[in-house]
């Protein structure tokens, strides 16, 4: 008896400090970690428990209260020195953990739990409602908390961050700012990582209905120079309502809005390759078999529930539907009622579609919409297509689609890696993504699982055997293959059309390689301006706009030296559109094919001498969803010459291209007198079928001390092989190309500390675009140069800060410049230049390096004066001053 | 003599139907004249009727004079005027100024003489902006009257100054400042008024204003004094009177002077006419038809919608009205300026008015309307323009092509927010009519339901156009109601019955939409008297009519189109097939026809029925049989073939029984059972019915409920072919030849089954020795692919000589986009 009023008596004092434990803390605040039971709670000081009305009286430190000391007995601070009033270790609050062990005095910095079941169950916190409302997680920890421990088999490191570079395989995870924990694991044959995020918020909040992620990767080193790895990767709905123990969470679960009975499906069949306007699909017969929750099938055509069909046409029994046509088969499942069947009873619905020739099966419902609120809006989404475009009914089949909302995405994926086998170095990967759908029906705990697969692979392989060496790529990518999934909104509906596209994307797309991605999506930074590959250095910046200023330098006064356009520029184009592939900006995920193609590329080569080589490929691929193929012979020759003249390099591409496979990019444009800005840019299949062949040299020497120049010659040509009527059709010119020629030299005279610098630049080119509507254009353009660097004060030496465009070894140094240029245009009209014109510029500049609070300050003042006068008979003036201050390590 | 109330109530019908867009007789429907083409839909703006009553393509005119369909152009002025083209002003006589616009060269405008020369103008408008590219002034003919001595042309396009009195800024364009007696028709070229990119023709026009700067007045011209006294007092002009100097000088006297001089001084008397100052014509020759105007203008006339603003403003046809287009946003692709021109048009250029500020940057899109894969618009992207002068008139020229819509994007040039970009037009010019217009039917309802027969139209097709007809068919309708409130916002049916005062109650209007039942749009009609292609027999059938033209120049002049139509066979006919799934593809499998005629009084009935598939495997009849569902159920009912119905015909993929009489009533269920074959992944079957005594009269079971025997309700049998190969089955028996004659094994027999194809194929089948080359060439074709294919090869080659010993490769191939189990071979060998 004793025993029990002592539990009794425990119970209640535990429950009256349980009381008062929440009215003190806040309640977001998980002080006993979650799910923890009270009586395992850590005991507080007796008075905490008193029955106290006025609270506040209770004794506190100054270190939780020091923003509002209202009840301190010592307030005069300014008495005193400076001083700091809280003893580091008496910051924060003290925190236990799941066992009730204090965990030490400090601040909670991250929180994510997930409480099922629960409402508003899965909780992110990285800045908690404290009293203080400190961020910690961002202002002390710049949103990177690491840990991590290890012994002498291996050792594993926990992040948790907002923007971990994260990447698995090209085809299945790469995230260069990755918002989550990753846990990577390491012995000396064996790499694995594990990552966590819920991508629906991973910064804060508490939901119900949340989209989530989980994937590892491993890597297993099997002998010196073989690898495998494993992938896995899922995205899916997770609702913290539902037991957690219902179900594969893998699969995923329709969120709370989503699980509604289905009123109306939309099915419609149109053309997948509309532009040709014939050839649409031809659909013999349509049917739904419907099942019940008690597992009866019902199908429509028996019961006379019948679609309302609208388009299309009629040919015999069959409609038919080409260009733009759609045929559309409206099921109103509410009317069912009639048949005494209610649709919240539905477990299943299967469309069975007859059909033949190139279709592309795209269903709609009540809820799957834009997420409107007043008038929301069915969105289509596509279900299945037909292989290419089929135009005489020979792929006739019965297609058997169950209609499903969105629950998961999934990847798994094999890759290995060969290094130098015998001479034989091969590399692949193969990925199955399987996406997880459900019907809705909230009458049972899960409607039907519909499961659609996709795959894609590839592989490398490259065999050496001096000088012979051959390399061969295969690929096959699905067009449904899709590293994506919805994200869940805070009310449990998911909008499957947006501007900004509501995806969590697990590959992104950043084609710049500036570890920020190129696309716009939620919840993650992103930038607009691309441009890729022209990041030779390394530095994340643009090289032909290292200032940052949205200006390409080479139309920038002075910067114009050192900054040789693109088009000069030398590089591979296997997609045949007009741009070198590295300096292509798409809007795609990063996959290292792309997507929708099947094909394969080889070539073999042989080096002649350690500085000559000679190439010969064939590359075809098709698309596997429509038309479109493309197929190349080439042969390159490289060679590199260095002599006590110079160095000299030479590159010979020539090919033979049929190319109908579009790749349209994105690009940055210049217009003269204009803001640049990134552009779409149309592939107009300028090599569809063609002969083209490129030169390029480059020839660097030097004729005494301190000088340098710079020859640089790209030569371009296109020449169409089908009919000139044909290339007249599509506005296009049967010979097309590029010439360009630059001529630089610098000479750098010093003259006691101070150093003069003249430098001059000529640079020709003629550019016949292959579009007959842009203008053939030929540009001269010759610039010449002074700048006089003058040390001041010249005692010490510091450190270059800006090396790449300047001498600056001296603390303080005015530097003066001038720089005339005459541009002529000599033929045509192009959008960056409309007119000849003749330009100088002034500029004059001190700069100062000093350290400062151990960083490297650089402060720069100056002015830029330029005029430029049009031939047309206007002058445009310019000038700019400046006063600028860098801070560096 | 007819009562004229049956006069009346037939022109009362007759109206009716011409508002329906139809007239219908005993037997057929006939569409024709103006006012029933007009009822049927299309685009704005896509079509035109004549007086005739033949409807045509839009023809977009280029070089066109503005003046003679000014009328037709009307807009609403600040104090809500609505105000009509055509002559807006004049200072005199101001009754007979519209002939100065009427076409009539005959007709003309003369000022009064008695005005002040001041007031001798004429102002027309021309109701919409054009770009003018010359005006022309026509004076009366010699002998009817005479020309202006001096005059001036003066154009406006619209805009006023900004002050107190309002009144518009005329610039003039041409002027005869000398004494004009003779010339009667002045052309004046108009350049633009303001500067403008090279290539730009045309200055923007609305208002043309003719003035008079001086006259002769009472001395027209010098006439006898014969002629003078035969003139009318309206005509004679001044008579003046001379002295002579001795030195042989005329000086004007006064009349009474004149009298008193000496015989000697008296010199000539002089008799004028009076002037007679008429203006004939006056033409502005434009650019061309504005295609964004005439189809937009429309569209957009809501003032009460705000979204409205900016598309009214820039396509409304005005100059007068404009907008400041917001700069472009690439990433969220919006602000720009997107116009559906409803069809194709043959344009070649887009042309942008601004009245001041215009756009510095900007770039022009255009499509034809075709999709993409994802089933986006396919554009065509101009290079981006750039305005650095200022332009007010800029224009984006391009080869002549089909354009749908035309996309405008206002691009940003220096970001800042001073940067404007003015627009008052946008307009698009071309030639040639509109490539394809697709016109509708209103609903065509019958009082019952009907057999159609036949689609016919009479129609010119020049080379280079078509005329693509096609229809549907059904018996139910659906009607949508809208409701309105007294301002024409449409509210909901509940808000609507809530407005207790019934005059703050707006219009209900009820549209008419087809039924789920009715059929989807039919194949195209392959020539006039065409058989109806569209289920039968329904009470309503809806014609679409396509008018479409591959050369810009020609087009379908389209005058009527005629259904001709009987009473059905039966009141209602329904079939269904079972089974219908489940079939394995080749193999031979039972199916039954369930048939279900109902009769009404009266129904001609029928004595044929004929079932058909739409494959050409064979159909083997087993058995037909009559009787209610229970009887049939459990194998009874009357056994009518083999019985007394007979087999009348039969051919591949169909066969007809005759009945011995007409089947004219009861409610008889049909069990037909047969053996075929398939070979498709959809195999339909028919059933039509017919009756001797009415020839061309078929009436085809619609798929329903016809029987609880058969649960489909439908005349489709699906085979899952899954991933069967389109080539199947090749063997040759005997695979050993032996071509001596002795009639054993002489020949081989090839056989192979063909699955999916439809339509004609041509089968490539070869014989081929082992080096490869070539010995007989089999090939053949079939205009039913699918099925199985037999043929023998007698060991021969070419030249019908016997081959060799030896074994050969008979190979068969043939052509199909699914590239799988195209080819096959088998070997055969020959001994003898």
């Amino acid at each position: 008896m004793r025993s029990l009023l002592y539990v009794g008596a425990l119970c209640a004092f535990v429950a009256l400090c349980h009381r008062v434990d929440a009215q003190y803390l806040p309640a977001e605040r998980p002080a006993l970690g979650g799910g923890v039971d009270a009586a395992f709670a850590p005991r507080f000081g007796v008075e905490y428990a008193l029955p106290e009305i006025h609270k506040w009286y209770a004794p506190r430190h100054l270190f939780e209260t020091y923003a509002q000391p209202w009840y301190a007995q010592e307030t005069r601070y300014a008495e005193g020195d400076y001083r700091r009033y809280v003893a580091q270790l008496l910051e924060g609050s003290e925190w236990y953990d799941s066992f009730g062990s204090p965990l030490g005095r400090g601040w909670l910095v991250y929180s994510w739990t997930q409480t099922q079941a629960a409402s508003q169950g899965s909780v992110i916190m990285k800045r908690p409602a404290s009293p203080e409302r400190r961020d910690t997680y961002s202002s002390f920890f710049s949103r990177l908390v690491i840990a991590s421990d290890g012994d002498g088999r291996g050792t594993y490191r926990l992040m948790i961050g907002d923007q971990i570079y994260t990447n698995f395989t090209p085809l299945t995870f790469y995230k260069p700012r990755f918002n989550g924990m990753r846990m990577d694991y390491a012995t000396d044959r064996l790499l694995a990582s594990m990552i966590l995020s819920r991508p629906s918020e991973p910064n804060r909040d508490s939901r119900t209905d949340v989209t989530n992620l989980m994937g590892g990767h491993i890597d297993v080193d099997a002998t010196d120079n073989l690898r495998f790895g494993l992938t896995y990767v899922s995205a899916h709905n997770a609702r913290s309502k539902e037991d957690f123990a219902s179900g594969n969470p893998f699969a995923g679960v329709l969120t709370t809005n989503q699980n509604q009975a289905l009123q109306d499906l939309w099915v419609s069949v149109r053309d997948d390759s509309p532009a040709d306007g014939t050839g649409g699909p031809a659909l013999f017969s349509y049917d739904i078999v419907l099942t019940d929750t008690s597992g009866s099938q019902i199908r429509g055509s028996e019961i006379g529930f019948l679609p309302f069909v609208e388009g299309g046409r009629s040919e015999g029994s069959t409609l038919v539907a080409s260009g733009a046509e759609r045929i559309v088969l409206h099921y109103d499942l509410e009317s069912l009622d009639y048949e005494g069947i209610n649709s919240v009873d539905l477990s299943r619905a299967r469309v069975e579609l007859s059909l033949a020739n190139d279709y592309r099966i795209e269903m709609a419902s009540n809820l799957q919409t834009d997420g409107d609120r007043s008038d929301p809006e069915p969105v289509f989404l596509t279900f299945d297509r037909a292989s290419g475009n089929v135009t005489d009914r020979s792929n006739g089949t019965v297609l058997r689609l169950d209609y499903a909302l969105p629950t998961a995405n999934e990847l798994i994926g094999f890759n290995w890696d060969l290094r130098d086998w015998k001479g034989l170095s091969t590399m692949g990967e193969l990925v199955v993504n399987r996406r997880y759908g459900q019907y809705p029906s909230p009458n049972i705990p899960r409607g039907y699982r519909a499961v659609q697969q996709a795959s894609a692979a590839y592989g490398t392989a490259l065999y050496k055997r001096y000088p012979w060496a051959l390399y061969a790529e295969g690929f096959s990518i699905d067009d449904s293959y899709a590293t994506n999934y919805w994200l869940t909104e805070a009310s449990g509906s998911i909008r499957y059309k947006d501007r900004v596209p509501q995806l969590y994307e697990f590959v992104d797309d950043d084609d710049d390689f500036n570890a920020v991605p190129d696309w716009e999506r939620p919840l993650q930074p992103w930038n607009a301006t691309v441009w890729p590959g022209y990041d030779e250095n390394g530095d994340f910046i643009f090289d032909h706009n290292q200032n940052l200023n949205l200006q390409p330098d080479y139309d920038e006064p002075f910067l114009r030296f050192r900054s040789d356009r693109p088009e000069y520029l030398f590089g591979f184009d296997m997609n045949h559109n007009g741009t070198v592939d590295r300096f292509e900006d798409d809007d795609l995920p990063d996959y290292p094919f792309k997507r929708d193609l099947r094909g394969f590329n080889a070539y073999l080569s042989a080096r002649v001498g350690p500085d000559m080589l000679l190439l010969a490929g064939r590359q075809d691929m098709r698309r596997l969803s429509g038309d479109g193929r493309t197929r190349s012979w080439y042969g390159f020759w490289a060679w590199s010459w260095r002599h006590r003249w110079g160095l000299l390099r030479l590159f010979e591409l020539g090919k033979v291209v049929r190319d109908d496979i579009p790749d349209d990019i994105n690009q940055w444009t210049q217009p003269a007198g204009a803001l640049g800005r990134m552009r779409r840019v149309f592939d107009l299949l300028p090599l569809r079928n063609t002969w083209q062949n490129t030169f390029y040299l480059d020839f660097e020497h030097e004729l005494w001390n301190g000088t340098h120049f710079l020859h640089r010659v790209k030569w371009e040509g296109l020449w169409q092989r089908d009919e000139s009527e044909s290339v007249r059709e599509r506005e296009g010119r049967y010979r097309s190309g590029f010439l360009g020629l630059i001529n630089k030299g610098e000479w750098s005279i010093p003259i006691g500390l101070a150093v003069l610098e003249p430098r001059v630049k000529s640079e020709v080119r003629r550019d016949r675009p292959f579009s007959a509507l842009l203008e053939e254009t030929t540009i001269a353009e010759q610039t010449l140069f002074l700048i006089w660097t003058q040390p001041l004060m010249a005692e010490s030496v510091g450190v270059a800060y800006f090396p790449r465009y300047g001498r600056q070894l001296f603390n303080t140094q005015l530097q003066v410049g001038i720089e005339l240029s005459r541009l002529s245009l000599l033929d045509g009209q192009s959008e960056a230049v409309r007119e000849s014109s003749r330009s100088w510029t002034w500029v004059g500049q001190l700069t100062n390096k000093v350290g400062y609070m151990g960083y490297q300050l650089v402060l720069r003042t100056g002015v830029r004066l330029g005029n430029r006068h049009l031939d047309g008979g206007d002058d445009e003036r310019s000038s700019l001053f400046f006063l600028t201050v860098n801070a560096g390590l | 003599m007819a009562p004229r109330w049956l006069l009346l109530a037939l022109c009362a019908a007759s109206w009716v139907h011409a508002q329906e867009g139809y007239r219908l007789e005993s037997n057929r429907v006939v569409i024709e004249g103006a006012d029933q083409w007009q009822v049927w839909e299309s685009p704005l703006g896509v079509r035109q009727i004549d007086d005739t009553g033949t409807v045509r393509p839009r023809y977009l005119r280029s070089e066109t004079n503005a003046v003679r369909n000014a009328d037709q152009f009307f807009r609403v002025n600040a104090e809500e005027d609505t105000l009509y083209g055509g002559v807006s002003a004049a200072g005199s006589n101001v009754v007979d100024a519209a002939h100065v616009i009427d076409g009539d060269i005959n007709t003309y405008w003369e000022p009064d003489s008695a005005d002040e020369v001041e007031r001798w103008y004429v102002e027309v408008d021309l109701g919409r902006t054009v770009i003018a590219k010359r005006i022309v002034v026509r004076f009366v003919e010699e002998g009817m009257g005479d020309p202006f001595l001096k005059f001036r042309v003066m154009i406006s396009d619209g805009r006023q100054a900004f002050g107190s009195d309002n009144r518009r800024q005329f610039l003039r364009v041409g002027q005869v400042n000398f004494r004009n007696k003779d010339q009667r028709e002045f052309s004046f070229d108009v350049a633009p008024l303001r500067p403008a990119p090279s290539g730009v023709e045309g200055a923007v026009t609305q208002f043309v204003r003719i003035d008079a700067l001086d006259s002769d007045n009472a001395r027209g011209a010098e006439v006898g004094k014969e002629e003078y006294d035969a003139l009318g007092d309206e005509d004679r002009g001044a008579i003046d009177y001379f002295r002579v100097t001795a030195a042989g000088r005329e000086i004007a006297v006064l009349p009474d002077t004149y009298a008193l001089l000496p015989e000697v001084d008296r010199g000539p008397v002089r008799y004028y006419r009076r002037e007679r100052p008429r203006l004939a014509e006056v033409e502005v020759v434009e650019l061309g038809d504005n295609v964004v105007a005439l189809t937009q203008r429309e569209l957009f006339q809501d003032q009460t919608l705000f979204g409205n603003l900016l598309r009214r403003q820039l396509t409304d046809g005005l100059h007068m009205s404009s907008f400041d287009l917001r700069v472009y946003d690439p990433l969220k692709n919006e602000n720009q300026l997107e116009i559906d021109l409803g069809a194709k048009y043959w344009l070649d250029r887009v042309r942008l008015i601004s009245p001041e500020n215009p756009p510095v940057a900007y770039q022009i899109r255009i499509s034809d309307g075709g999709l993409d894969p994802s089933g986006e618009l396919v554009w065509k992207e101009f290079d981006e323009r750039f305005n650095p002068n200022s332009f007010v008139q800029l224009e984006e020229q391009f080869i002549p092509q089909e354009v749908q819509h035309i996309e405008l994007r206002r691009l940003e040039l220096v970001g800042s927010t001073a940067e404007k970009a003015t627009l008052s037009e946008v307009q698009a010019y071309g030639e040639g009519y509109v490539s394809d217009v697709v016109m509708t039917s209103p609903l065509i309802k019958l009082a019952r339901a009907q057999i159609f027969s036949s689609l016919e139209w009479d129609a010119d097709i020049p080379p280079g156009a078509r005329l693509e007809v096609r229809t549907r068919s059904g018996d139910d309708i659906i009607e949508d109601a809208h409701y309105y409130d007294r301002y024409g916002r449409e509210i909901s049916e509940e808000r609507w019955v809530n407005i207790r005062n019934q005059e703050h109650r707006g219009p209900v209007v009820v549209n008419e939409l087809i039924g789920p039942k009715w059929s989807n749009w039919s194949e195209l009609y392959a020539g006039s008297g065409d058989a109806f292609r569209s289920p039968n027999p329904r009470r309503m059938v809806q014609v679409q009519a396509r008018l479409r033209s591959v050369d810009p120049l020609r087009a379908t002049a389209l005058r009527s189109v005629q259904l001709r139509f009987s009473a059905p066979l039966v009141d209602q006919l329904f079939a269904e097939v079972w089974p219908v799934r489940g079939i394995e593809a080749g193999s031979e499998a039972e199916f039954t026809v369930y048939v279900l005629p109902t009769f009404g009084g009266g129904d001609p009935g029928f004595d044929r029925l004929k079932v058909r598939a739409s494959s050409s495997a064979s159909l083997q009849l087993v058995s037909v049989r009559s009787g209610s569902e229970a009887s049939l159920r459990f194998g009874a009912g009357q056994q009518l073939w083999p019985g007394p119905w007979s087999l009348s015909a039969e051919g591949p993929g169909y066969f007809e029984l005759a009945l011995p009489q007409v089947a004219r009533r009861g409610a008889t269920l049909y069990a037909i059972t047969f053996r075929t074959r398939v070979f498709l992944n959809s195999t339909t079957f028919y059933v039509d019915l017919a009756n001797s005594g009415l020839p061309g009269t078929v009436q085809v079971a619609s798929d329903g409920d016809a029987s609880s025997l058969a649960g489909s309700q439908s005349m489709v049998v699906v085979t899952d072919l899954l991933k069967a190969p389109l080539l199947s089955g090749l063997r040759a028996v005997p695979g050993v030849v032996t071509p001596n004659g002795d009639g054993i094994n002489d020949a081989a027999q090839v056989s192979f089954t063909v699955y999916r194809l439809t339509g004609a194929v041509h089968f490539a089948v070869s014989v081929y020795d082992l080096a490869g080359r070539q010995v007989r060439d089999l090939s053949f074709e079939r205009a039913n692919a699918s099925g199985e294919h037999a043929l023998q090869w007698d060991g021969r080659d070419e030249g019908g000589s016997v081959v060799v010993p030896g074994v050969y490769v008979l190979r068969v191939h043939f052509a199909a986009d699914a590239d799988e189990g195209l080819g096959a071979a088998v070997p055969v060998y020959v001994v003898y």
